[in-house]
């Protein structure tokens, strides 16, 4: 069995890609994520099945057959590694032990379906790591443990996104109108990024000066977190759902329709500046990531197509490559040596660069 | 401002303006029989949309349905795919009526595409204040819907006992009656023949393009609601003698009125103020089909907001072959059809909107005859 198409690469200017080992779940594949120490991938599916790969050789050291019953939304490793969190269309959420395969803790994420989840980058307070969960339009806070912490916090609408920003305790939640940026313990130091175009994504860039929002009228709206300055790139072929920052706080890419953009956020970000447009992907863009230390660009299309690119350089793209249905997610290990594409169809398939 | 190129222009008009030699004018649906059916139930607070959706779910079809129910839903949890929503509109361009979809219907049935081969149809049940314009608008404006997902039909529930009473007071029900395709007059038991005779005599001028039935509790054959095709171009010219029957009808009924129109409005309204009305042109003659392009890309930009359906099946000069098109606001699909032949080349055409011009619409036709 194989879940890749081995004779993309032909090109002799591209670098060859190594396809160092492939599973398949049953179907459609949402999430995907490596463990912190890169030893570890965790792949999710709406067959309701979760996969604990081992990374270098691709044994799936736990399958967990209905760890969501009609889907898996989300996944989120626990900072240390040793616990996965999963949250599903049984609008549950669940923390399990990644040594025994063991379910550690079990709650109701209080809404149909529970879709996001993110654990903060560092410890807050003396709880440890916090667990940000979204669902419907209710975020709930846990610990390490899976034990609730403080209340759970309303917002007007259904979540689009959640995400810590920086290392602080400062929780972003993201609905079709508005980002919320609040304190997450004590609900201070509110600040709220109102949009009239509908919000489908957020991004903030790693210093967290920019926020960017793509929307569903094909664009994207920037705010300088510094000064309040509002920004809008329109024009978009299709709605943008991908937005990817670069480690430097420079460059972020954005996807909605074939082409993708990469703008300059350099100074006063990106108004009146042309975008390096790369293009290559016959279909619709579905997944965008940068290396978490490095400066290459996975992205994915509904084709199955995937490419990685340099894209300040000037033969910008570096490799490329194909999965055999379309691709759901691109996810970069820490070390950048390995890149994770999942498919529709339930394709793994984890490459390298040679 | 930066852009990647010229800026937003409402898609749905740039196919303007239009020749018939591009059979196919517009692709508002992908043609495609894999595409997942969808039917909306719509109907005022308590007039049995939900008995009717209880009532599909129990009978034995054989068909595996989703069912999306707003947040008032009362489906059992029993039944598997149930999923609620919060009505959320999504205001696009800013604002601008015929740019409104729903917001939760994209990231529902987003989600449910994912798993497309585990169903078989989605039914959608809305609030009692629901507009069904930008539930419509979804199915043809998201590429995403748009690419797994068809709108089959919009089915209006109204109780029979009390919608003489929120005709007046609700423009929803009035609204959610403009864009039926089928129209269920429920709860019949409840009232007099007479009083059922009127409250229909209403709902045809409203919109006598919707298939009526009269209902008891909600009985009905499920095959008259699910796979109506609606907004199927290919499936207009199946049901063409209904339509013609219908534009026939609200052609009649304008004659009576004809160069008396204040009397005629009189007659028929007493003291209703009707705001959803249809217009109906029924004329033998040949269209121009540049001035044909012109008029209707002027009178969706112009009138679209108040225009829920049209539909129409003309002849154009110099054409062998039937034009059929169908609208929702600003969105129109248009297409060749049936050959004429020997058939009389008659034009039938029928709008229904909120406070239509009659006399305008009449002679805006008259203008493309060649």
């Amino acid at each position: 069995m194989t879940v890749a198409d081995f004779t993309m690469n032909s090109d002799p200017k591209l670098r060859a890609i190594d396809f160092v080992w492939h599973g398949k779940l049953e179907d459609f594949n949402t999430s995907a994520a490596w463990s912190p120490e890169g030893d570890r991938l965790a792949v999710a599916s709406v067959s309701g099945q979760v996969a604990i790969y081992d990374a270098t050789q691709g044994r799936a050291i736990h399958l967990f057959e209905q760890a969501h019953a009609d889907g898996c939304d989300a996944l989120a490793w626990r900072p240390d590694g040793k616990a996965l969190a999963t949250a599903g269309r049984d609008g549950k959420w669940k923390l399990w032990d990644v040594t025994d395969g063991k379910v550690l803790a079990e709650h109701e994420a209080g809404a149909m379906w529970a879709e996001h989840l993110a654990w903060s980058a560092k410890p807050i307070g003396d709880r440890g790591h916090l667990l940000a969960l979204g669902a419907g339009n209710k975020v709930t806070l846990w610990d390490e443990q899976g034990i609730a912490v403080g209340e759970p916090m309303k917002v007007a609408k259904t979540i689009s996104e959640i995400a810590w920003i920086i290392d602080g305790a400062t929780l972003a939640i993201a609905t079709s109108t508005e980002v919320i940026v609040r304190d997450a313990l004590d609900n201070t130091d509110e600040r709220v990024f109102k949009s009239r175009d509908p919000i489908l994504s957020m991004a903030f860039s790693p210093s967290g000066k920019w926020l960017m929002t793509g929307n569903q009228d094909c664009s994207v709206h920037v705010w300088n977190t510094d000064n309040g300055a509002e920004m809008h790139m329109r024009g978009f072929a299709a709605k943008v759902r991908q937005l990817a920052w670069h480690r430097g706080n420079r460059w972020l890419a954005t996807g909605g329709g074939l082409t993708i953009s990469v703008w300059d956020c350099s100074g006063n970000g990106p108004e009146g500046r042309t975008p390096l447009l790369l293009e290559w992907h016959p279909d619709q863009l579905t997944a965008l990531q940068y290396q978490p230390e490095g400066d290459w660009l996975a992205s994915g299309a509904r084709d199955g197509s995937i490419a990685i690119w340099s894209p300040t350089q000037r033969q910008n793209q570096i490799s490329r490559a194909k999965i055999l249905s379309g691709v759901t997610r691109v996810a970069w290990s820490p070390d950048g040596k390995l890149l994770a594409a999942t498919g529709e169809s339930g394709e793994v398939q984890v490459l390298a660069v040679e | 401002m930066t852009t990647l190129d010229a800026g937003c222009v409402p898609w749905h008009l740039d196919k303007f303006p239009f020749t018939l030699d591009h059979s196919i004018l517009t692709t508002l649906m992908p043609n495609s029989s894999s595409l997942i059916p969808v039917t909306v139930i719509t109907g005022f607070l308590g007039a049995g949309k939900t008995t009717l959706l209880n009532r599909i779910l129990t009978e034995k079809h054989g068909k595996r349905i989703a069912v999306i129910e707003n947040e008032f839903g009362e489906v059992g949890i029993d039944h598997q795919l149930v999923i609620q929503s919060d009505e959320e509109i999504f205001e696009l361009n800013n604002g601008c009526i015929c740019c409104r979809v729903r917001g939760d219907l994209i990231r529902i049935l987003g989600k449910l595409r994912q798993r497309r081969d585990k169903f078989d149809a989605v039914l959608i049940e809305t609030t009692g204040m629901a507009d069904p314009g930008p539930v419509a608008q979804t199915f043809f404006t998201d590429e995403e819907v748009k690419e797994s997902f068809k709108l089959d039909g919009i089915v209006t529930v109204v109780d029979a006992r009390h919608v003489g009473l929120h005709f007046d007071d609700m423009r929803e029900v009035r609204e959610q009656i403009g864009f039926a395709d089928v129209i269920l007059l429920n709860k019949t038991d409840l009232v007099t023949p007479a009083e059922l005779k009127t409250t229909e005599a209403r709902i045809r001028k409203m919109n006598p393009m919707a298939k009526l039935y009269e209902t008891k509790d909600a009985v009905i054959d499920i095959g008259k609601v699910l796979d109506v095709g609606g907004f199927d171009l290919k499936r207009a010219l199946e049901l063409e003698p209904d339509f013609l029957k219908a534009t026939e009808e609200e052609h009649d009924h304008d004659h009576e009125g004809e160069g008396e129109d204040h009397h005629h409005e009189h007659e028929h309204d007493h003291h209703h103020a009707e705001d959803v009305t249809s217009v109906g042109i029924r004329a033998a003659g040949d269209l121009d089909e540049k001035k044909l392009s012109d008029w209707l890309g002027t009178l969706l930009r112009t009138k679209g907001q108040d225009i829920f359906r049209m539909k129409g099946i003309l002849a154009v000069k110099g054409r062998s072959m039937r034009f059929v098109f169908q609208g929702v606001h600003m969105l129109m699909d248009g297409r060749a059809g049936r050959e004429w032949g020997n058939e009389p080349r008659i034009n039938s055409l029928i709008f229904i909107g909120r406070n239509l011009d009659r006399a305008e619409l009449n002679e805006g036709f008259r203008s493309c005859l060649a």
